[in-house]
């Protein structure tokens, strides 16, 4: 049983905790986390207390996001779910590839905290750095990539934070904080959302993996959240609504992945969730429709690519499915749905060609550029580290020159100073006495008659050219 | 009282030192406790008779051109915090080095000098007095690096010695004129009335940004850490840096918004970022980073608005715990498993989690997530810096985000690789004192973190 309990433990207080919330991601982040927390009771095998204290702080950080008094706590609540992000998919497998998607997914969510921090310091002169931020933190196309590379995670942690907790903030921050927004040129942005949001749709439609495909469809939602900038409300609904549809569905494709059958009641939760998915967004929005005919038909894919079998195999499956049934239910509890006939054929056609093996990756690009711009960074880190070390040298190089010329000087100073005078003396001395003794090759007279002549002669010189 | 409480805490730790040069072996540890609790006390004291302009102690020491040179002590909001940090950091280091460091004695006496000198130097009211501090402080700290360390620590030392001496000689010369110019009344509390002028100021801000340290003025760091004793680097770290830092805080960059500053600190901050990014040695890597910081420190002055002066001075302090955990972590692996390198150590968190905890809080720590000490002075220099120049400059400090980031987790990446060739022994050499200073350290930077109310309010209208 190990600590199980602790995440076992999590699920009522959280589902308590949220009937007396009147923040409504607040909540929705309780009943996720709670139901998370539930599935990941049964699904893990082990580092339960870790879990369990992640998904605590990444609530937290919703938290301090919606309820925070300043900048610097909604900022402290929105980089804690980064921060939960990183270690969620660290400890979640023993592998080198999670270190590096972990590292993606933090490094490139700190890019945008950079906008979002010039942004709210700015006292509203740069209001696109919120929707740069957001546009990173939502996964929304371009930024898709670290979206599909977290997919590596397991299922529990994608639930929780690739469809609901962190890439909702990326777009929620215009519900709660609508004023943020004032003086972004919405005609403009918006068509960027719409844009966005088809790419991310077509990016889905390329894809196969089912998680994958979930998270390109979650990346063109979010996208189509913001083209209801203009009214709030819907907005809000939206947002909910995915993310409990979209917990729920990741939860599903972790059954699946895990026992490898799909009962019939799997398969029909999935396909409420689906309809009612695409369902919540459909507007009279040219760009909205097409994002959402688009979706349908991957989330199709994801249907008919799933095995199929009749009866569950084993009596846990069950108990995984509890949290499903209970967030689809929660979804269905929040609000007046309206399934869309057309886009649930959709999902029809998408389940027929779930065979079709072709394909895209749109997100690739963007992925190498990424990781381009890192192998440069690392190089000049690298180039920095060797000019800093020839600055070093540099400066030693100066020290000892330094310390050559002192050596010098100190020569000069010594010789100057007595040694040398002693030295030209004894010098001297013994030059007169070699000139002067027997047997030199210079005698005494004949040196006595060269050194009258050199005077006499220099005299003369002296006083011509005078 | 007040007055015999400031002048015992910069006394006091240099006379300790003294006296533990007598003292036998086995009665140190006492000492050290001893002063450590009389030291604290009295800062202690201190903080709770600090009132408005808080306690002061005046002489007249001597006069200069007709003007008077004060030996003047005083607590006010910009050196609460640092004496503090000065007492914490130096017992901390002293208790981490104490079961292993050869010539003990030796080794206390220099490192309580420091103490004492650094005391003086965040206590001076007046420039000249503040000048000799920072004068005295660097002889004990170079034999500290002289006597104690790697192969190559005597030229380090050196090193050392020689760009602080250079930095001092522009300090002195900028200090005098610009007293000569009489822009500024005097050495004593009329410095700060009036704002420097241009080529005084260029002079100390290069004699002191040697100390800070800015690039390309840094080049005797990565040296004098990476030679130095760990318990030195800590004290590097988390006190001497902070003597340049206070002392351009508090003398020089006191004046308004300051371009050529925030350039200076973003260039700074690029260039550390890169190196930092660069290296495989752990612990130049740190050596980096407190560089990378500590340009934070000049771009929340240059800003000039007050969250970015009071962002700076909380700065100084919180950088001071982690980077000082930082280097004692550094030498736990380093006595642990014989290396800093990252090529060597690969995997070691995969194969000793036990370290596990530790290293993820003190590199998120360093990388600044809420939560840690570091976090609330980042932010309150972009807050700052958005006020006091513009959101396109808040967008230097915040790129210290990412850059941070990256190089920390890489590291992290490349310690907790999962592998076959686990590094280093199967059994970790036991040294629970050194884990305990790290985790004290850990502590109060979640602490001042997570409830900064009481630090900020320490460091109450330093920007205004």
């Amino acid at each position: 049983m190990q600590l199980r309990w602790v995440l076992l433990g999590a699920f009522p207080p959280l589902i308590a905790l949220s009937a007396l919330i009147q923040e409504p991601l607040l909540q929705a982040a309780c009943w996720i986390t709670g139901g998370v927390a539930l599935y990941t009771a049964f699904y893990a095998k082990r580092a339960f207390a870790a879990y369990g204290l992640l998904y605590l702080l990444a609530v937290a950080g919703v938290a301090l996001f919606v309820e925070g008094k300043s900048w610097i706590g909604i900022f402290a609540g929105w980089e804690l779910v980064s921060v939960a992000a990183w270690g969620l998919i660290v400890q979640s497998r023993p592998s080198a590839r999670a270190q590096t998607v972990a590292f993606l997914t933090f490094a490139v969510n700190r890019l945008g905290d950079a906008f979002w921090l010039a942004a709210a310091f700015s006292q509203g002169r740069f209001p696109e750095g919120f929707l740069i931020a957001g546009f990173v933190k939502g996964g929304l196309f371009p930024f898709t990539f670290w979206l599909i590379q977290a997919m590596y995670a397991p299922a529990p942690v994608s639930a929780l934070l690739h469809s609901a907790l962190l890439v909702t903030l990326g777009v929620y921050w215009m519900v709660r904080y609508p004023e943020w927004g004032l003086g972004i040129d919405w005609g403009l942005w918006g068509k960027v959302a719409g844009v966005s949001g088809i790419l991310a749709a077509i990016g889905a439609l390329g894809s196969r993996h089912p998680k994958v495909i979930l998270a390109w469809t979650t990346a063109a939602h979010l996208a189509a959240a913001l083209r209801l900038t203009a009214q709030p409300v819907q907005m809000e609904a939206y947002l909910l609504e995915h993310a409990y549809l979209k917990a729920a569905l990741f939860l599903l494709i972790g059954l699946t992945q895990k026992v490898r059958v799909m009962g019939p009641l799997t398969m029909g939760l999935s396909l409420v969730a689906m309809v009612l998915l695409v369902g919540s967004g459909a507007q009279a929005d040219e760009f909205l429709l097409v994002t959402e005919g688009l979706v349908a038909v991957s989330l199709g894919k994801v249907v008919g690519g799933l095995r199929f079998a009749w009866r569950m195999e084993r009596g846990s499956e069950f108990l995984l499915l509890l949290p499903v049934v209970l967030l689809v239910g929660k979804a269905l509890a929040e609000g007046p749905l309206m399934p869309v006939p057309v886009l649930s054929v959709g999902i029809l056609v998408g389940a027929l060609i779930a065979r079709w093996k072709g394909g895209w990756r749109l997100d690739r690009i963007f992925l190498w550029l990424f990781a381009g711009a890192f192998w440069v960074w690392g190089k000049v880190g690298r180039s920095m580290r060797w000019l800093d070390t020839q600055l070093t040298h540099a400066f030693d190089k100066f020290g000892l020159a330094f310390l050559a010329v002192a050596r010098q000087a100190e020569k000069v100073e010594s010789w100057a100073s007595g040694r040398g005078w002693r030295a030209a003396a004894h010098r001297l001395r013994q030059g007169l006495t070699t000139l002067t003794s027997e047997g030199s090759p210079m005698p005494y007279a004949q040196a006595l008659r060269w050194g009258l002549l050199i005077t006499l002669g220099g005299g003369l010189i002296w006083r011509l050219l005078r | 009282m007040a007055a015999f409480a400031l002048n015992s805490l910069w006394l006091g730790p240099v006379l300790a030192g003294l006296v533990a040069l007598f003292l036998p072996r086995r009665m140190l540890l006492g000492w050290l406790t001893l002063q450590g609790f009389a030291q604290a006390l009295l800062w202690l004291y201190l903080c709770i008779e600090y009132r408005g302009l808080g306690p002061s102690y005046t002489l007249e020491w001597f006069r200069l051109g007709g003007q008077p040179v004060f030996y003047a002590l005083g607590i006010h909001p910009a050196n609460l915090l640092l004496v503090a940090l000065t007492i914490l950091i130096g017992h901390a280091a002293l208790f981490y080095a104490f079961l292993y460091v050869a010539r003990i004695r030796a080794f206390v006496a220099l490192v309580y000098m420091t103490i004492g000198f650094a005391q003086g130097v965040f206590l001076a009211k007046d420039v000249l007095l503040f000048f000799v501090f920072y004068e005295a402080s660097l002889v004990p700290a170079f034999l500290l690096i002289y006597g104690w360390g790697g192969l190559g620590r005597r030229a380090a030392a050196v090193k050392f010695a020689l760009f602080t001496l250079g930095g001092s000689v522009l300090l002195l010369i900028g200090l005098l004129w610009a007293f000569v110019e009489g822009g500024q009344g005097g050495f004593w509390e009329g410095w700060r009335a009036e704002p420097l002028a241009w080529g005084p100021w260029w002079l100390m801000t290069l004699g002191l940004a040697v100390k800070l340290p800015l690039v390309p003025l840094h080049s005797w760091l990565g040296e004098a850490h990476v030679e130095a004793d760990t318990a030195i680097s800590m004290l590097l770290a988390g006190i001497l840096l902070k003597l340049g830092g206070y002392g351009l805080l508090y003398w020089v960059w006191f004046q308004g918004y300051t371009l050529s500053l925030l350039v200076w600190g973003a260039l700074s901050l690029g260039y550390a970022a890169a190196v930092a990014t660069g290296q495989i040695d752990l612990k130049r890597m740190v050596a980096f980073t407190s560089i990378g910081h500590m340009a934070l420190v000049a771009i929340g002055a240059g800003a000039g608005s007050p969250q970015g002066t009071e962002g700076a001075y909380y700065q100084l302090f919180t950088h001071g715990l982690i980077s000082a955990g930082l280097f004692a972590w550094v030498g736990l692996i380093e006595k642990r498993y014989g290396s800093r390198s990252l090529r060597y150590l690969v995997g070691l968190l995969w194969a000793n989690p036990r370290m596990q905890g530790a290293t993820v809080l003190l590199f998120f720590g360093a990388i600044g997530v809420p939560g840690m000490a570091l976090f609330i002075s980042e932010m309150l220099i972009i807050w700052g810096t958005g006020e006091g120049a513009g959101w396109a400059w808040a967008l230097a400090p915040a790129a210290s985000l990412p850059l941070t980031g990256v190089y920390f987790l890489r590291a992290y990446r490349e310690l907790a690789k999962p592998t076959e060739a686990i590094p280093g022994p199967q059994e970790l050499l036991s040294l629970p004192a050194q884990e305990a200073v790290i985790w004290l350290l850990i502590g109060l930077s979640l602490l001042a973190g997570l409830y900064p109310k009481p630090f900020l309010a320490l460091l109450a209208y330093v920007g205004a």
